[in-house]
């Protein structure tokens, strides 16, 4: 008997991967190359399965661009939990038609890590302050500081482009 | 304004349209498919298929030993005596043998009651069919000590009859036709009977 991922759960991963990656990196090229270095990491170690291993690989990969830390598995213990503190983002409105490509540019990578682990993957401010090795007050700022950077970027790129 | 969205709704739009060029997925999946680690299971997942086949195994093997636990004198074994018995008192008819002891009387052959540890008696399936006693031989039929009793039957073919003690058959008479004989064997008190005759 083989045992083989599923094609659709290997999908599923690796898009995952791929969007997080993206949010890093910013660059479509370097975030492909990241994932395929995470994944061929996550088969090395039999880890094709466990997501927070092949998320914690890229982030790890990435920032070994400027080496600091080791890998951290990025795991999500309890998603329900009242008492974290809110990551809102849908209070602030932005124009539907603007240029996400461009004003994600004006965010550093831990700005859009922020924000890409609080919209997308739904994690709270402990959750990314465990991945990113911060205290939840410094994610919350981080948070504030991104969310106010991009609103501002976005609402700019509008204006410039209103007839 | 009707043309804003949520900034949450904003992220999560611009990232869902992010993907994987085709042929790096292919390329992933590939890596997936023929990495030697890919195919190996996790800890897991070998325990639970272990803990599945143990139960599995189980469950088979109870269900196979079932109906020897629950009916013992139906298993193959006593099945398979009984086989054994109407085997050998076949080849005993056919060996056509001479009895050691002549007599025309069951009551002459009343001695042997002591070394056979029953007294040797005509069966009423054979009294008032004209069969004549013609003797008797002491033999021992699968470790027990029996009496085979020669008769003519009314038509002078050679009837055997082995009478024998301490061998339980699970069925309470069964036949079986062989090339020369009609073998029959049936329980009558604590003995267990065993008539050869020839195939008519």
């Amino acid at each position: 008997m083989r045992w083989r991922t599923t094609g659709r759960h290997i999908d599923e991963h690796l898009a995952r991967g791929y969007r997080y990656a993206l949010a890093l990196t910013h660059d479509a090229m370097a975030a492909e190359m990241l994932v395929q270095d995470a994944w061929f990491a996550a088969l090395e170690s039999g880890n094709t399965r466990h997501l927070g291993y092949l998320l914690g690989a890229i982030r790890s990969r990435c920032l070994d661009l400027e080496p600091r830390r080791n890998l951290v598995v990025i795991e999500r213990s309890n998603e329900d939990d009242e008492r974290e503190p809110a990551l809102e983002l849908d209070t602030d409105r932005v124009p539907a038609s603007g240029s996400f490509e461009r004003a994600l540019t004006a965010l550093r990578p831990e700005e859009r890590e922020v924000l890409y682990l609080a919209a997308v993957e739904r994690y709270s401010a402990r959750e990314i302050g465990e991945v990113q090795g911060r205290a939840v007050e410094t994610v919350l700022g981080i948070f504030t500081r991104a969310r106010r950077k991009l609103v501002l970027a976005l609402r700019h790129a509008s204006s410039r482009t209103l007839p | 304004m009707s043309d804003e969205i949520s900034l949450g709704d904003a992220l999560r739009a611009h990232y869902a349209h992010a993907t994987l060029r085709p042929e790096a997925l292919a390329r992933m999946r590939v890596m997936a498919r023929t990495h030697p680690r890919a195919r190996l299971p996790s800890r897991r997942a070998l325990w639970t298929t272990i803990a599945c086949g143990a139960i599995a195994i189980g469950v088979l093997m109870t269900g196979l030993l079932l109906p020897y636990v629950s009916k013992p004198a139906t298993s193959v074994l006593t099945r398979a005596r009984a086989t054994a018995v109407l085997s050998a008192v076949d080849a005993l008819h056919c060996a056509a043998t001479e009895p050691e002891i002549r007599t025309g009387t069951i009551e002459s052959l009343a001695y042997l009651s002591d070394s056979l540890g029953f007294e040797p008696r005509v069966p009423l399936r054979l009294t008032g069919l004209g069969h004549r006693l013609v003797g008797a031989t002491e033999l021992s039929l699968l470790g027990s000590p029996s009496l085979a009793l020669l008769f003519t039957g009314p038509d002078g073919k050679r009837v055997t009859l082995v009478e024998t003690l301490g061998i339980r058959v699970p069925v309470s008479d069964r036949r079986e036709i062989f090339d020369d004989a009609h073998v029959s064997l049936w329980h009558e008190d604590v003995l267990l009977l065993v008539l050869a005759r020839p195939v008519r």
